[in-house]
């Protein structure tokens, strides 16, 4: 799917840019001072208004859903429109949202949702399946933005209509789950049918019409946007009155706005901040494992989708050996501890470990550990010869390879001379290049490349992640400069296509026994080398606010920026304060009750630090207790 | 300084007669040429030992270029390969790390002697392609500019509105775009700064060109049939050099500033570190930890060599300009 895998890549796009304007050294005083005025208007004294403001590093773009792109633009779309469903914030199974319950026929092919009844837009207007046929039916046009756009969800989807005024039934091509997680923005049929094709990406929407749990009171394009809570949101009225994301260009400025209170919550952090922030009073650090990883990624042999070689990629990468050789050679828990201080885990395949369903562990024994010797081995075995000045070499070929080292990333940075010294260590001479984002994605979709680091935000649905290594993926187009596909490995294997076309008819632990393979077949092939899974750093004002539902729901779960999920929203309220309508607020029963606690009880901060984490260890403990038994009627219910 | 140089000991005294060999080699015109260009060096160098900053600014130029070629004697390379480095990351300053470890663990010290290599190098090649920019359109539109024919003014007014442009376009942005579009790497820098920061330098240029057309020899020269290149080569370039090398000097601390400021920024070759790199690593992600000593060492890199590139031009303009002296 594009919108979350798209994320991280474009959130790096994006901080760079910021750089680009040359904002670089007069804005951060400029977000650290706006921070403050935005937050005047209500303080935490009153529980009935209260405003909690939001740091990133990234900014809402635009606010017409079909021309987002940003990971914050996704955040804000789920909290002023509705999907049908959620991703389940205990085991990202589809839960119920304005559909509230939905069956499909035996053949699969029919499916009936009910939605929820007394909904309303923030117009008045009330909502009926009508608007939800509406949009459907605009996001099945063949050719369209809107398709582009939603293509992984509504993909197989044939017709939509409503059959009565809170019955939708749409028909799908073939039968896929992803029926059961329709993460598409309902939006309003009275507004968006004046909105024609032709205008559809220059209309701005910025008086948006929705039915989530907020509205928008002010924006800014890529700077700040202030959200209201929406009284008559059919889940009961959020625990915070306004919510404001504010963007801030310089990390070391956002931890300063959240020590001085500007901000009260921190995403992105670096590894380095974070760590800094760690202890300080009123300020809780969360370490949340996320869907994201990086890897070092391979020119397999790039070719079109017919065939046909492009590039100039370095012939040694088509070598499974070459490749496990340097899989053996890449100390990557080094670098978890050096350039993410902990804050990420060595990686394996390509779905990472928190959608435990999906996650597929390599035994023990044919892991890629670090073994500089058993990759000279595996080199001399192939036949690559040591040659003078430590270069490897085969047929009078060197083994050198070129490493494009992305600028806009940090860690990329960072990690570039590891890597380098590692594969030296072995006879493998690298050439890095520093390299912009954008000229990468060129010269991946070219083929002129060796390798590269970069990473992926892998979504609840693994669909689109396996869809990257199908053949159907690779650049399409003549020369010179063809269009590039998702496929940046170039791998193909006809094999692989069949079992990734085989599990989009699957449900449950028979699509996931599928998916498993698939990321085996990936994993012994080794077109990527999965260097690590990511952590999203987190912090915030546990002193001033409590109530989050994490995803997964343990202390570690991730606070916001949830994976395309927005479950804290509707829950967040100021600390000291009473849940308000926790029964009827959706979601809110899953909050922390941990953090709670110890916030409400207002002790000195070591003191509720112990009883919290007591609190947490016991919580969770029992919280694996009822999961287990939660996830296994799941897989039986799909 | 007290070792005299040695061209004093040998010329011996004051004066032109003083520039003649010893008697009993026979007198070329080469002879005397050279005798006076040695005279003239010994007397520059009498005149710029005398400016005492403009020797604190030569020595410390002196040792910060030794330190740059002899970077493989004084550190091993191994030390910037972050697998090599054993040390506590972001420790301060010890007996084994002299200015301590950046976040990866490696030597400051290490990183602080290689990263002078880039710096150095990018300051001087920029500076040359700048130079070569300034001093061509300057002489060039200097002359042209002394010629009545209405095509020298117009070529005189062009190159000048050309100059006016990047004169008056802000260095920093124009810098940043070109930087941007053009892909992060050291040759891209050196271009960017070398393209964006010749206009002052052919402003100086042009205006001393102007002065020395008017004088007595050149319209000799014209009179006897020197072309416009012959009368620009031979004898506008020769009186434009002592001033262009003076505003060299002095343009190689610009370029160095510049080249820190556009990686500091991000915009510089990450794979081959300099000290403005330094600056912006240890900005991201030492200064947040509390190590300062990381992100101090190239700062104080940076001043000492612009200063002494700044003290050193200076200089050189007091002894090359004498309206200037006594300042």
């Amino acid at each position: 799917m594009l919108r979350s895998n798209s994320r991280p890549r474009l959130r790096l796009a994006a901080a760079g840019l910021v750089l680009c304007g040359g904002l670089a050294a007069a804005t951060p005083a400029l977000a650290a001072n706006a921070a403050p005025a935005a937050r005047l208007a209500p303080a935490s004294s009153s529980a009935n208004t209260s405003t909690f403001v939001v740091g990133d590093t990234d900014a809402v773009d635009t606010l017409n859903p079909f021309n987002g792109f940003t990971g914050q633009d996704y955040e804000v779309y789920g909290l002023i429109y509705d999907n049908l469903m959620d991703y389940g914030q205990l085991d990202y199974t589809g839960t119920p949202r304005l559909a509230t319950s939905w069956s499909h026929s035996k053949d699969g092919l029919t499916w009936t949702y009910h939605i929820r009844h007394g909904v309303k837009w923030s117009d008045g207007v009330p909502l009926t399946a009508a608007d939800v046929a509406y949009t459907f039916q605009r996001n099945i046009k063949p050719n369209s933005i809107e398709l582009a756009d939603n293509e992984a969800y509504v993909g197989e989807i044939t017709s939509a209509v409503a059959t009565g005024k809170y019955t939708v039934v749409m028909k799908v091509r073939h039968y896929t789950p992803v029926m059961n997680r329709l993460i598409v923005p309902i939006l309003p049929k009275h507004i968006w049918e004046h909105v024609s094709d032709k205008h559809l990406s220059s209309f701005a929407n910025d008086n948006p019409v929705g039915s989530g749990p907020f509205t928008v009171s002010s924006f800014s394009s890529n700077q700040s946007i202030t959200l209201k809570a929406n009284p008559h949101y059919w889940g009961g009225k959020p625990g915070i009155s306004t919510l404001v994301f504010q963007r801030f260009d310089n990390q070391t400025a956002m931890k300063e706005a959240l020590l001085n209170g500007s901000i009260d919550f921190a995403e992105g952090l670096t590894p380095a901040l974070w760590q800094s922030l760690k202890g300080q009073q009123g300020v809780t650090t969360i370490n949340a494992p996320s869907g994201n990883f990086d890897e070092l990624a391979f020119n397999n042999g790039a070719a079109t989708v017919s065939g046909t070689p492009i590039g100039n990629g370095n012939p040694a990468l088509t070598d499974v050996n070459v490749r496990h050789a340097i899989s053996y050679a890449i100390n990557t828990p080094e670098i978890v501890k050096k350039v993410w201080l902990g804050t990420a885990t060595p990686g394996t395949s390509v779905i990472p470990p928190i959608y435990t369903q999906f996650h597929y562990t390599p035994p023990a024994s044919a892991t890629y550990h670090y073994d500089p010797a058993k990759a000279e081995a595996i080199l001399t075995a192939d036949g690559w010869k040591m040659g003078p000045n430590g270069i490897r070499q085969k047929n009078g070929k060197k083994l050198t390879l070129r490493f494009a080292v992305r600028n806009q990333s940090p860690e990329a940075v960072q990690e570039a001379p590891y890597i380098e010294g590692w594969l030296k260590a072995v006879g493998i001479g690298v050439t890095p290049t520093s390299m912009s984002d954008s000229q990468l994605t060129a010269d991946i979709g070219n083929g002129q490349y060796d390798m590269f680091i970069w990473g992926w935000g892998v979504e609840p649905n693994p669909d689109f992640q396996m869809s990257v290594f199908t053949c159907g993926q690779r650049s399409t187009g003549t020369s010179p400069s063809y269009t590039p596909g998702w496929s940046d490995s170039f791998y193909c294997n006809p094999a692989y296509d069949k079992l990734y076309h085989q599990q989009q008819g699957l449900d449950g632990a028979a699509r996931a026994a599928v998916i498993k393979k698939m990321e085996q077949m990936l994993y012994t092939d080794d077109p990527y080398s999965v260097l690590y899974y990511w952590n999203d750093t987190q912090a915030y004002r546990s002193d001033l606010f409590t109530g989050f539902a994490p995803q997964p729901d343990k202390s570690n779960g991730l606070y916001l920026y949830q994976e395309v999920s927005w479950w804290s929203y509707r829950c967040i309220r100021p600390a000291g304060s009473s849940p308000s309508l926790t029964d009827h607020n959706i979601g809110c029963q899953h909050e922390l009750g941990a953090v709670t606690k110890a916030a409400a009880a207002g002790v000195n901060g070591g003191l509720i630090g112990g009883i919290a984490a007591a609190v947490v260890v016991l919580a969770a403990g029992a919280w694996l207790l009822a999961r287990r038994r939660r996830t296994a009627t799941a897989d039986e219910r799909e | 300084m007290s070792a005299p140089a040695a061209g004093t000991s040998t010329a011996g005294g004051n004066g032109p007669a003083a520039a003649l060999p010893p008697t009993g080699t026979p007198l070329t015109p080469r002879r005397l040429a050279r005798a006076r260009r040695k005279a003239a060096l010994a007397r520059f160098w009498r005149e710029f030992r005398r400016d005492r900053r403009g020797m604190v600014g030569l020595i410390v130029l002196g040792l910060m270029i030794a330190v740059a070629l002899l970077a493989p004697v004084l550190a091993n390379s191994r030390g910037l390969n972050p697998i090599y480095a054993i040390a506590t990351p972001n420790s301060g300053p010890s007996l084994h790390d002299l200015l301590g470890t950046d976040n990866d663990g490696r030597s400051v010290l290490t990183l602080l002697i290689w990263g002078a290599r880039n710096s150095l190098l990018v300051g001087f090649t920029a500076t040359l392609i700048s130079m070569l920019i300034g001093a061509l359109v300057g002489v060039v539109a200097g002359h042209s500019g002394s010629i009545r024919a209405r095509a020298g003014r117009l070529t005189d007014n062009l190159m000048m509105r050309a100059t006016d442009w990047f004169l008056v376009v802000p260095f920093l942005p124009l810098a940043m775009v070109l930087a941007r579009t053009i892909g992060p790497s050291l040759g891209v820098i050196i271009l960017v700064i070398g393209l964006t920061s010749w206009a002052g330098t052919a402003r100086i240029v042009r205006a001393q060109a102007l002065a020395v057309e008017t004088r007595p020899y050149l319209e000799r020269a014209k009179a006897l049939g020197a072309g416009h290149w012959h009368q620009m080569y031979r004898h506008v370039l020769p009186n434009v050099m002592p001033l262009l090398l003076a505003n060299t000097i002095l343009t190689v601390a610009g370029t160095i500033l510049a080249e820190t400021t556009l990686s500091f920024l991000g915009l510089g070759d990450p794979v081959r570190p300099t000290w403005g790199e330094m600056l912006g690593a240890a900005y991201s992600n030492g200064v947040g930890t509390g190590n300062i000593v990381w992100l101090l060492a190239p700062g104080i890199a940076v001043i000492a060599v612009v200063m002494a590139f700044t003290l050193v031009g200076h200089a050189l303009e007091a002894v090359l300009d004498p309206k200037l002296r006594g300042r």
